[in-house]
């Protein structure tokens, strides 16, 4: 142990003097518990690490937090598979929203109606040129050609 | 965030380099279900660690859901999370540990003041001439730091080293110094240091 029992005794004066520990969480959101999490990582530097230094220094709370969280940095345990189970269940597969099955149906009629009139122009088309090539074969004018020679 | 390919993702801890935090964040199932598998076993040690010595590690479980649904409590996944500023292990590790601390406290039972002894409510008196304040400015907030964790948390200065990612030898310089001003400052035999930046110290 460093330093002798007239510094110990030193400090506890100023020590008792600073104030009782809050009870009260010593984190307020995840911007802190981030904060925090760099702190520990030693990624902070400046007044940024000073600010936390600071905090650490007068809430032993948040010094406990800090302690106990750096000695578990590194730890693993065995994860039971029925925690695994729920904790992935938070989570569930994402279905398709409704704007997305209408679109898909709307694309599937728009390309059903589009083969369907291609098809039955194509059929058209093709007994109009049959048609013709039948008049021609036997000898007979389209109507239109009648009548220009009629008048 | 990096390219899972690049440089700075070899250099991750396993967690990170296992983890596709973009698509998790995009709240993707599959990259949720291997982020719970990787990241439960972290977790769950933090938690045990605080609470087993509470005698409540049949409660781990519990308090390690109430981690993972924090965790998507918000619009997104890990929505508090930058991996810019921390490591992913270790802001889970202060997440679990946070969490483990919260349910020790409100599992507390608060005692009903008529059961409390009297001797137990009664405040300690302290003379007027031991309450006193360290000035601000006097210590810096790295040596505020060093004799709380020495004294208040008693650690030895290799453990109080390793907690702050410094030299043995950087504690007992700091201790020393901090000692100085506080007996200068005090009334004490010893003459003040300057105050010296946190890098010094």
């Amino acid at each position: 142990m460093i330093g002798s029992d007239n510094d110990k005794q030193l400090w506890r004066r100023f020590a008792d003097a600073q104030g009782s520990a809050p009870t009260s969480s010593p984190l307020e959101g995840e911007a802190d518990e981030l904060l925090l999490a760099a702190w520990i990582d030693g990624r902070l530097e400046g007044a940024e690490r000073e600010a936390v230094e600071a905090r650490l220094a007068g809430d032993p709370a948040l010094l406990d937090l800090a302690v106990s969280a750096a000695r578990s940095r590194n730890l693993s345990a065995p994860w039971p598979k029925r925690a695994e189970t729920r904790a992935a269940a938070l989570i569930v597969p994402a279905r398709p929203s409704w704007r997305l099955v209408a679109a898909a149906a709307a694309a599937v009629v728009v390309v059903a109606l589009g083969g369907f009139e291609m098809g039955r122009a194509g059929s058209e088309l093709l007994s109009a040129d049959a048609g013709t090539d039948l008049a021609a074969e036997l000898g007979l004018l389209p109507e239109t050609d009648l009548m220009e020679t009629l008048l | 965030m990096g390219d899972p390919q690049g440089p700075s993702q070899q250099g991750a801890p396993p967690l990170e380099r296992a983890v596709d935090l973009a698509r998790l964040q995009a709240g993707d199932k599959w990259a949720w279900d291997r982020f719970v598998r990787r990241a439960g076993p972290i977790i769950y040690a933090a938690v045990l660690r605080r609470l087993a010595p509470a005698g409540a590690a049949a409660e781990a479980e519990d308090v390690a859901q109430e981690v993972f649904a924090r965790l998507c409590r918000r619009d997104r996944p890990l929505a508090g999370y930058d991996p810019e500023r921390a490591s992913l292990s270790t802001f889970l590790t202060v997440l679990a540990t946070s969490a483990a601390i919260d349910h020790l406290r409100r599992k507390r039972p608060a005692d009903p003041i008529e059961s409390v002894p009297e001797h137990r409510l009664s405040v300690p008196a302290i003379e007027p001439a031991d309450r006193i304040r360290i000035p601000d400015g006097l210590l810096t907030a790295r040596q505020k730091l060093v004799l709380t964790l020495l004294y208040d948390r008693e650690m030895e200065v290799a453990e109080a080293a390793s907690f702050l990612r410094v030299d043995p030898q950087t504690i007992r310089s700091t201790h020393h110094k901090a000692m100085l001003r506080l007996r200068a400052h005090f009334g004490g035999d010893a003459p003040a240091a300057p105050l010296v930046s946190q890098d010094e110290a």
